[in-house]
């Protein structure tokens, strides 16, 4: 684990739709610029294809689909964290991805009561940094919740008569 | 982002490599010696099988010392003291061979555990049992007293051997008298030095109060206890102690044999396939360049080119070679699982072996122990009989278990075929409909029988048994194979046998494939898995229900339509083409709308659930960088089967009748279809 002298861990901050998200250094392999995607048939919806990331062939899934917003054009901004999980490394589209912050583990607060459902157990909690609040994620949570239902050849057939 | 990595820990971390891959061997070693004494029964112990078996524990003993593994150096020496106890010229007893069995069960744990880096099972249980094992032995047999030659203190003597000191008459025979005229040699060793000499080492027992003369040191011979010696040369060689008569001949500790760890090997794999990629890019350079050279110039290029993608084909194919390893590896591990479980059923199996020559990856070998393992003990529990049914129908009362395996183009071939009851088609659609895995009066089609067995909480046995567990393990065998793109097939006769067979890829691939348009996407397919491409203008293409049917020199082919399937978008102007794929007997088209050209693509296996697909085997990156996904043509072909064949069975039902020989391939369909 990354962590300073005061016990804080060391988190990426991610953007997304303009709100702040924080992902733990330990989890993030790489940040890389977008590449090419390619598209992959049947694949769940917020899955946007397959990149090559120096000589490996991962995943990529749309952070923006995956947590509701709309898709918007890739910028020069946009970038590609690549996270890894359980022997898996799967590649996650951000709107930016800039800054890094040590955020002690005691300042992450629980999420509000109104948010702690099933579809957000991928969310450890909040910090807030100055006035800004992150979310912080929870990734291998987010990439064991993202797991498609095993896909199966029917959704290659015409329904059948 | 990474933490650091200290050297220090690199350092240990290099080293525990070397012991997994050295705990392997001795204790593949351990096991087959285990067998054989298993199967000589009553006759006495083989003494150098015994040596051999010693050996092999004690430098595991060594071994485990050295990494602070001491859960498992407990454990083989508790083995050996166990072995030593046995009267000369006496059969191993039964007690201590079910012991010593469940000992290398125990190391097992011990090297799992901390390979996951935790906490290994307490061996004292263990040490215990093997006490009281001994214990036993002596009070009915009066076995020898148990040698702790290590705890007494030994010298250990380094002579290094030169042609100067031959030629003034010391050699290692000399020096071995010398040594031996002063007190007991216990054991000598030859050990490599990185610098190519060798030196031998002598542990050899004084007399209390002896003393080596202080002029042999003249003669490159050096002395200290032998408890504070540090093992020197090439690689870890550890000294054993049991007496041995004459040096081991050099050549069996420093061998030619290097030790890779397999993720060093999966890195060089990788940069072979950029590498690949980066000559596909000069490739198309150069043609490109075409014209705006001068032709000298060009000429050069493409010889270069050419002489590269030579080379690279060397290179890829020795690196290739290198990760190969016999499959007959993991049918020894099967062969030691089958004791237990012949013993756990009280029934009489013999396990043959059929091509375990054959050569596989080792990455993917190795996953396939734990499958091959459900695979045989469900025909030891399930299949093979009881020897009073077996009698009774007119079977040889021991029941034959073969493990086979062949190469078949690009994809290796494993089966386990037994000589048992077969699979009860009717009693497994009873039990899958009560289950609620198939509706009510739908007749169990041989599709759906391999996907009943593989849903997980399935099983015909009214009680789970120790050996087979709980039905849980079909789906696990299966989605382990899936995992690294391999199929999974069955074959049953009800009365005569079942047949699992496991299709794999060779390795992890680069390929020659065939590169086309399929809607606004290109794909790859590689060319093994292509008979024929048939261009569809003016072909005679035939509308069957849902189905589009091509017919082609008196065959008739069913279609699929890929870019309709993956629901890309149309290509206007398509030349498309039909790639005849598939067996003789189950062969497909598949429709594409253009072909771009044959090139050599690395496939990266694409498994994350994510993205695995049926249909789609993996991804390549083309010269453009752009990503590439590869057909799977053998998944698109069950798919047209599975259309043509339940298209057929609306129309002609299944017969009912209970199924005295249901011989058929039942293929994987990916779920139950309700």
């Amino acid at each position: 684990m990354v962590l300073n002298a005061a016990g804080a861990e060391s988190y990426v901050l991610c953007e997304l739709a303009g709100t702040t998200y924080g992902l733990r250094s330990d989890d993030i392999e790489q940040l890389e610029m977008i590449g090419q995607l390619t598209p992959v048939p049947n694949a769940p919806a917020f899955v946007d294809g397959v990149t090559s990331v120096r000589g490996r062939v991962i995943p990529v899934i749309s952070l923006r689909a995956r947590f509701g917003f709309e898709r918007t054009d890739h910028t020069i901004r946009t970038r590609l964290v690549v996270v890894r999980s359980d022997g898996r490394t799967v590649g996650l589209i951000v709107d930016n991805a800039r800054e890094f912050a040590a955020i002690p583990a005691a300042s992450i607060l629980p999420l509000p009561d109104g948010m702690a459902e099933m579809s957000t157990r991928y969310l450890r909690g909040t910090a807030h940094l100055g006035e800004r609040l992150v979310f912080v994620l929870d990734v291998p949570e987010l990439l064991r919740t993202t797991d498609a239902p095993a896909q199966n050849l029917s959704r290659f057939l015409p329904t059948m008569g | 982002m990474r933490p650091e990595v200290t050297t220090d820990r690199a350092f240990i971390d290099d080293f525990i490599d070397d012991y997994f891959s050295e705990c392997e061997e001795h204790l593949a070693t351990v096991r087959r010696t285990l067998l054989a004494f298993d199967e000589a029964g009553e006759r006495p112990i083989d003494p150098p099988q015994l040596q051999e078996l010693l050996r092999a524990l004690h430098t595991l003993k060594g071994l485990s010392g050295m990494v602070g593994l001491s859960a498992a150096e407990e454990v083989a020496h508790a083995m050996e003291d166990g072995l030593r106890a046995v009267p000369e010229s006496s059969a191993v007893p039964r007690n201590l061979l079910d012991t010593l069995f469940a000992g290398v069960t125990r190391l097992e744990e011990a090297v799992v555990a901390r390979r996951a880096r935790i906490n290994p099972p307490s061996p004292g249980a263990f040490v215990d049992q093997v006490r009281d094992v001994i214990a036993s032995m002596q009070s009915t047999t009066g076995g020898r007293d148990i040698v702790h030659v290590r705890t007494e203190a030994l010298t250990r003597f380094r002579f290094a051997a030169s042609a100067a000191l031959l030629a003034r008459g010391v050699g290692v025979e000399v020096i071995r008298q010398r040594l031996a005229s002063i007190g007991k040699i216990i054991q000598t060793t030859p050990v490599a030095l990185p610098t190519g000499s060798v030196v031998f080492e002598f542990t050899v027992k004084l007399p209390t109060g002896v003393e080596p003369p202080d002029e042999w040191r003249d003669d490159a011979l050096s002395w200290e206890l032998a408890e504070q010696v540090m093992p020197v040369g090439v690689g870890l060689v550890v000294h054993s102690n049991e007496p041995m008569e004459s040096p081991r001949p050099v050549a069996a500790v420093s061998s030619n044999v290097v030790r890779v760890d397999l993720a060093r090997l999966d890195d060089l794999m990788r940069m072979v396939g950029e590498l690949v990629v980066s000559r596909a890019r000069l490739s198309e350079a150069v043609r490109r360049a075409h014209g705006q050279l001068t032709s000298s110039v060009e000429e050069d290029l493409t010889d270069a080119n050419a002489a590269i993608e030579r080379q690279l084909r060397g290179i890829r194919e020795g690196v290739m070679r290198v990760r190969l390893v016999a499959v007959n590896e993991v049918f020894e591990r099967l062969r030691f699982a089958m004791r237990d479980v012949a013993r756990e059923t009280q029934k009489s199996i013999h396990l043959e072996f059929v091509g375990q020559e054959t050569e596989i990856d080792k990455l993917v070998i190795d996953r396939m122990l734990e499958p091959l393992l459900h695979l045989v003990r469900n025909s030891a529990s399930h299949g093979i009989e009881s020897r009073n049914d077996r009698v009774a129908n007119g079977k040889s009362p021991d029941g034959t278990i073969v493990l086979r395996a062949h190469a078949a183009g690009d994809r290796i071939v494993l089966q386990v075929e037994d000589d048992g009851a077969g699979i009860d088609v009717l009693r497994v659609e009873q039990r899958a409909v009560a289950a609620g895995l198939i509706p009510p009066n739908e007749a169990l089609t041989p599709d759906v029988l391999l996907d009943v067995l593989c849903s997980s909480g399935f099983s015909t046995r009214d009680s789970a048994d120790m050996t087979s567990g709980r039905g849980v393990g079909m789906a696990v065998v299966r989605d382990t194979i899936r995992a690294i793109g391999g199929t999974l097939f069955l074959d049953s006769t009800l009365g005569r046998g079942t047949r699992f067979t496991i299709e794999l890829p060779l390795t992890l691939m680069i390929t020659d494939a065939l590169v086309m348009a399929i809607g606004d996407q290109s794909m790859a397919i590689p060319q093994i898995s292509l008979r024929e491409i048939v261009p569809l203008e003016g072909a005679t293409i035939t509308r069957v229900e849902n189905n589009e049917v091509l017919t082609y020199r008196g065959r008739v082919i069913p279609l699929v339509d890929l870019g309709a399937r993956f629901n890309f978008q149309p290509r206007p102007g398509a030349k498309r083409h039909a790639l005849i794929v598939g067996s003789e007997s189950h062969e497909a088209g598949l429709i594409v709308d253009g072909i771009l050209g044959l090139r050599e693509i690395v496939v990266h296996p694409v498994t994350d659930p994510l993205v695995a697909i049926p249909g789609i085997s993996g991804a390549t990156e083309l010269a453009d960088g752009r990503v590439s996904l590869v057909l799977d043509a053998a998944a698109l072909v069950r798919v047209s089967r599975e259309r043509t064949e339940r298209t057929a069975a609306r129309m002609l039902p299944l017969s009912r009748e209970p199924a005295a020989t249901l011989g058929w391939s039942a293929t994987v369909s990916e779920k139950l279809w309700s």
